[in-house]
């Protein structure tokens, strides 16, 4: 069976919002207002296409519109499927580049670092001057 | 019943092209013996990696996932984990789960040889640190070590053939901590190339160590091993399902019969000598699998030790809350600094032997709200989710506490007559419970670590005692020693009933250590290939193989 996103858009946008709401505070923007449901979320589902069917599997156990206590309405569907929705629509939130420059994330970088070797060597010697961490064992074999 | 009539006859048929199987076939393939080497699955499909960009943490866990119930790739076999406190990972395919290991790289110390002569339990193995020295030293090499020599947790003698990483603000934090409690700390050794080497490229501390290495720099054998070994003449067959080792009228291994996923046909792979390198469930799998009128309770299984006795490393974090901004995603990943201050019995303490301690790194921002490393993640949603992520993104540190896992027989593999793989092979249970020394090592070590992590500046500190997918070191199943009552194959991986039967992998350990395992692993692999070597003028072969190799 395959699925339409833009069937699903208006669940979507009160279950993203439910598990990223905004926070003024910092400044981090709801997942609707990063664009998760319209921008992010297709480019999550087209990168994680074999979830994609559990996702929409999930949502469909959902109303259409936000029920009164929506948290709950999204955990009651039980472990999995609540995972199901909650890593896609977190891992769309966190494709948005501008949310990443927020965190001061800027991916798995390729980092072309030399070794302090002075720092090194000061540090480990500490830890020799403080003797063995092993046992001693007879070296000849035991029984076995 | 097989549908091939005249297959060539090799020196050597080794089923696995994992890390052992990748050693042992270089080598002798060095001395001019004749391999062939059958592996169920392919070369990893390195495209499919996305880690250069922000896909990374989306995608990571798709096509290398370490967990074959989920990964459900076609090589893949099921495994029933019902009855398992613990779940197997690794990797079915050229390479093995070098393709997946965090690289993290050990020996063992002495006192791992001699667990029942220095603790009074569990057994000795039949050799010693001194003997594999040498060994250790030979696979060091070829697997691209990086890291500090000097260890004071080792005897003198382990050098690290290649430069280490360089410190960060992580590591900085541990040392300095660890010198107030006087405890031990090591920059991390790693399989990991940090100038180029053997193949491999420099890391660049991508930090996807676990899910394919992007940049060529990991030692894994599909790069380190198998290019040299297909220059020798090594005929690597992929896609090859092993359903039994078939032995002849005298006793002895004839060759193996497989399965070519891709057509679906059956054949047989006649070899004078057979090596099993399948790892601790797919060796035993194999064996229990190869039962016969003669050996109805498995091949190589007269001490019904076949599948018995699997150990996997139980494994606890302890993680801890800081208050400033540090780089904690990057690699490598791979262990970034290790202890081994608890890694072997104290006096004060109401348990047997140790754990090794690895600072790791977090991720990124995805993994901040994931259940790996902070256990459950139920609670992070909502009016959490901004908090959560400023909390733990870049301001966080964890300690992986690997336990020494101590043998027993109700700890085992067994064949799961209900369910097959696609290829009709009997799938694997197994049955695992952590035992009470292993609780009350991991409650011991969760507890010191939480002191670390204090004497770090961690503000807050939380642990996961033992977490159930982190089944890495599958050991055990198929000991050796000396005894053929008590044991399955001697020193050198030779099958005491089976005498041109060889397995080489982490199931032949009598006791597991507290470290991973691979560096043990690919000595032995390499030690027991030079034995073949010495012996080979000696060595007993099945005269069905021999038959075939004249034409009869």
């Amino acid at each position: 069976m395959t699925y339409n996103i833009d069937d699903f858009q208006t669940r979507i946008a009160w279950v993203a919002d439910t598990l990223i709401p905004s926070d003024p505070k910092s400044g981090m923007p709801s997942a609707t207002e990063a664009g998760v449901p319209d921008r992010l979320l297709p480019r999550a589902l087209k990168e994680r296409d074999d979830l994609a069917p559990s996702f929409f599997r999930a949502l469909l156990r959902l109303p259409e519109t936000g029920p009164k206590d929506p948290m709950d309405a999204i955990r009651a569907l039980g472990a999995d499927d609540f995972h199901s929705i909650a890593f896609l629509i977190a891992g769309a939130y966190f494709l948005d580049e501008a949310i990443n420059r927020k965190l001061r994330y800027p991916g798995q970088e390729a980092l072309h670092e030399t070794p302090d070797y002075d720092e090194l060597m000061e540090t480990i010697e500490r830890v020799q001057s403080r003797g063995q961490v092993y046992l001693d064992v007879p070296d000849s074999p035991g029984p076995v | 019943m097989t549908n091939e009539s005249r297959p060539t006859v090799y020196d050597v048929v080794i089923v696995g092209a994992g890390p052992s199987g990748a050693v042992a076939a270089k080598r002798l393939a060095q001395e001019g013996m004749s391999v062939v080497c059958l592996e169920q699955g392919s070369y990893p499909d390195y495209t499919k990696l996305r880690h250069s960009g922000l896909e990374f943490e989306l995608t990571k866990q798709q096509y290398f996932a370490a967990n074959p119930n989920r990964r459900k790739a076609p090589a893949d076999y099921p495994i029933n984990v019902s009855d398992s406190d613990i779940e197997p990972l690794m990797w079915n395919g050229v390479g093995g789960s070098s393709i997946l290991y965090a690289a993290a790289w050990h020996r063992l110390k002495p006192s791992d040889f001699r667990v029942r002569t220095v603790d009074g339990i569990a057994d000795d193995w039949p050799l010693n640190y001194a003997e594999l020295e040498p060994f250790y030293a030979r696979v060091e090499n070829d697997f691209a070590v990086s890291g500090v020599g000097g260890d004071p947790a080792y005897p003198p003698g382990f050098d690290i053939p290649l430069p280490p990483f360089p410190l960060g603000a992580m590591e900085r934090k541990f040392a300095t901590a660890h010198d107030r409690l006087g405890w031990h700390w090591w920059p991390g050794s790693n399989s990991i190339a940090t100038v180029k080497h053997n193949g491999l490229l420099p890391c660049v501390r991508r930090g996807a160590c676990v899910w394919g290495c992007f940049d060529g720099a990991k030692a894994s054998v599909d790069r380190t091993h198998w290019p040299t070994c297909i220059k020798l003449g090594v005929k690597l067959v992929q896609n090859a399902r092993v359903l039994r080792v078939e032995t002849g009228s005298d006793g002895l291994a004839a060759g193996v019969t497989y399965v070519d996923r891709v057509t679906g046909r059956t054949h047989f792979q006649p070899g004078r000598i057979v090596i099993v390198s399948a790892n601790g469930l797919g060796t035993p799998r194999l064996l229990l699998n190869s039962s016969s009128n003669d050996h109805p309770n498995g091949l190589a299984n007269s001490s019904g030790l076949v599948g018995k006795r699997l150990m996997m490393h139980p494994y606890g974090t302890v993680n801890g809350l800081f208050d400033d901004f540090f780089e904690n995603w990057q690699g490598p990943y791979g262990q970034r600094a290790y202890s081994l201050e608890f890694a072997e019995t104290r006096k004060e303490t109401n348990f047997y032997r140790g754990a090794k301690w690895q600072l790791m790194g977090m991720g990124g921002p995805l993994a901040s709200v994931g259940a790996w490393p902070w256990g459950s993640n139920s609670d992070v949603w909502g009016e959490s989710f901004h908090a959560t992520v400023r909390k733990r993104f870049g301001r966080s540190a964890y300690w992986g506490i690997m336990a020494e896992d101590l043998p027993s027989e109700d700890n085992m593999v067994s064949l799961d007559p209900a369910v097959t793989d696609a290829e009709g092979m009997p799938a694997v249970k197994i049955t695992y419970k952590a035992s009470q020394n292993t609780m009350d090592l991991l409650d011991f070590n969760l507890a010191r670590a939480a002191e670390s992590m204090k004497e770090a500046g961690a503000y807050e500190v939380s642990g996961t005692p033992l977490m159930r997918e982190t089944g890495w070191h599958i050991l055990g199943t198929v000991r050796m020693g000396n005894d053929p009552r008590t044991s399955v194959v001697d020193s050198y991986g030779r099958s005491h009933d089976v005498s041109n039967l060889f397995i080489m992998d982490g199931s032949v350990m009598p006791t597991s250590g507290a470290v991973n395992p691979t560096g043990t692993v690919t000595a032995l692999a390499l030690r027991n290939s030079e034995a073949i070597i010495k012996n080979r003028r000696l060595q007993p072969v099945s005269s069905t193989a021999e038959a075939l190799k004249v034409g009869l």
